[in-house]
């Protein structure tokens, strides 16, 4: 592979996995934004 | 690797089993090398935990939206590190099968390809789940993509997208088997977690939080706990089924997987040959071994000996019980006729009884040679019979009905005051009820006895707290185990002044129980005192 194509690959599977980790970062913040905000009864909590 | 020609065709005309490649997929993973599950496990474990800690703290503690953007993105990152884990332990499995020559791994390309994959698969995933048609090919590609990049190769993307579209029957079956397996394996680890502390309980006596909890223990975080340990084994077994499933996808252009068999039969024969070579070699010169003496005199035995030997043991008491009666003259005498004429006329009634029945049913030949229909009335001596055997049967029943009117019930026998040695140590508080304990104090401080009057009271005060649900008796626990035991019970209650003057109590018996000390009645009154106020406290809501 010619340097320039391998220097564009890594520099697009970098921005790749930083999107990806942002995505996983998103998703779990999503997830426990809805857990924060069911009723803690729901859960076996005394309310 | 080698540039692949995979057809649709090809692909489906050698598709295996799914629970084919389910075994296959156990025993590659019994036979892997611990170091291989430690790489698992390396990743899924803090994941896991981390996961468990986000789901426990985003549904109980009501300020956890404050650290809400810190804990996901930490989840993030564990999720992140076990997908990087997780292609190296399905590589390691790869090369368990293959042939080929392990590449250099390059971490930080697998690193970016999975960061940059894996967490499209928290949303594609249950995406897919809900379109139903994609989802097999969607699980088969993120696990296959981890694979391929662990191996370095170059295409990995595209390998896994196409490995991923091979015998989709196979992959849906074994989803399907695997699901199952989950739920199955969910439920069994649910029920342990639920029934080992009532087990401890029940069986050994320990009495934690947990058996406390009763079916309270089956809340969200349980449920939890169960799916992550149900995860942790079926997980390792779907990465294993898929690592299979692209050897074997790989195999149908390379012919690996006939090359390793190939090997695996040399090696086999390679160790086997010499055996069988010298077997051959040494066969020509084997001789049978010569009979010794004794065997020729065994040879030569004689007829008539051998015969008197049998009859010597088939006489003896374990065989003689199944040798037949000698045929003979039958015994005679008066009681033996009359043994044999009863036997032969119960043996004529039953024989009676059921030709009529059978003629009954089959319809009695007339003496036209013709047979009677069902319908025609049975013959007075069946009606006879069949009411007889009512009879029986009626009166066998109210015979036994009548026993077990009989039957004595026992009453249960409850200790008395008077029945209660005080000075055996093995007496429990609950033998007899509070007030029982305390007139017992009373009557022996009346007589003088101090010591055995402090027991009873101590007894007493046991039982009053065992009422109120602050202590569970047992013959085995002391003083110290109910004090803690109390301490940790009454946690929760507004009184801090319970456990200490339970302690102060304990303190006052032990001491005049076991110490060398005479116990006084200001000992006793002393004591008394304290466990008013004991109870005082305990009474308090």
């Amino acid at each position: 592979m010619p340097p320039e194509r391998r220097e564009a690959s890594m520099a697009m599977w970098s921005i790749l996995s930083v999107t990806g980790l942002f995505l996983a970062w998103m998703v779990f913040y999503y997830f426990g934004m809805t857990l924060a905000r069911v009723p803690s009864t729901f859960f076996g909590s005394t309310p | 690797m080698n540039e692949r020609g995979l057809t649709r065709k090809q692909g489906l005309t050698s598709e295996r089993g799914a629970v084919e490649i389910l075994e296959e997929a156990i025993q590659l993973l019994r036979t892997t090398p611990a170091a291989n599950i430690a790489v698992y496990l390396t990743g899924a474990i803090p994941f896991l935990v981390g996961l468990l800690f986000f789901w426990t703290d985003m549904t109980r503690n009501p300020f956890a939206a404050e650290r809400l953007a810190a804990e996901s993105l930490a989840v993030a990152v564990l999720f992140l590190w076990k997908s990087v884990w997780q292609a190296l332990f399905e590589a390691r499995l790869y090369r368990q099968l293959s042939l080929s020559s392990p590449q250099p791994l390059k971490l930080a390309r697998l690193g970016a390809i999975q960061c940059a994959l894996q967490p499209l698969s928290l949303v594609a995933i249950p995406v897919s789940g809900l379109a139903v048609i994609p989802f097999a090919w969607t699980v088969a590609f993120f696990r296959n993509a981890g694979l391929f990049a662990a191996l370095g190769e170059p295409r990995a993307v595209a390998v896994a997208r196409r490995q991923a579209g091979l015998w989709n029957r196979q992959n849906w079956l074994l989803l399907t088997l695997a699901s199952l397996a989950g739920l199955l394996l969910f439920a069994n680890v649910l029920i342990s977690i639920v029934l080992l502390p009532q087990l401890g309980r029940s069986i050994l006596g320990m009495e934690g939080d947990f058996a406390r909890l009763g079916t309270r223990f089956l809340n969200s975080t349980t449920l939890a706990v169960a799916a992550s340990v149900m995860w942790l084994g079926i997980d390792p077994l779907l990465d294993a089924v898929y690592v299979l499933r692209c050897f074997q996808g790989e195999s149908l252009a390379t012919g690996e997987d006939l090359q390793v068999a190939l090997k695996r039969t040399i090696r086999a024969a390679a160790l086997t040959l010499p055996l069988f070579i010298a077997i051959f070699v040494a066969m020509p010169n084997a001789r049978a071994q010569a009979p010794d003496k004794e065997t020729q005199v065994r040879g030569t035995i004689d007829p008539q000996r051998l015969d008197r030997t049998i009859g010597q043991v088939i006489r003896r008491r374990e065989f003689a019980w199944r040798t037949p009666h000698a045929a003979g003259p039958e015994p005679q005498g008066r009681w033996v006729s009359w043994v044999r004429s009863a036997l032969d006329t119960l043996t004529r009634g039953v024989a009676w009884v059921m030709e009529h029945i059978q003629n009954w049913f089959r319809g009695k030949p007339d003496e036209n040679g013709a047979e009677q229909t069902s319908t025609q009335r049975p013959p007075i001596e069946l009606w006879i019979a069949l009411v007889a055997i009512a009879l029986l049967v009626a009166g066998v029943a109210a015979f036994v009905a009548g026993r077990r009117k009989k039957a004595i019930q026992a009453q249960p026998v409850k200790p008395t005051a008077a029945s209660i040695d005080l000075a055996d140590e093995s007496i429990t508080a609950d033998q007899m009820p509070e007030s029982s304990w305390l007139q017992l104090a009373e009557d022996l401080l009346a007589k003088g006895d101090c010591r055995l009057a402090l027991r009873a009271l101590y007894l007493a005060g046991l039982n009053s707290l065992s009422d109120r649900g602050l202590i569970s008796i047992r013959r085995w626990k002391s003083g110290l185990d109910y004090r803690r035991e109390l301490e940790r019970r009454a946690r929760g209650s507004n009184d801090a002044h319970l456990t200490p003057a339970f302690a102060r109590n304990v303190f006052l018996f032990e001491r005049g129980w076991y110490g060398r000390e005479l116990v006084e009645r200001a000992d006793v009154e002393a004591f008394a005192q304290g466990w008013e106020e004991i109870r005082r406290y305990a009474g308090r809501p």
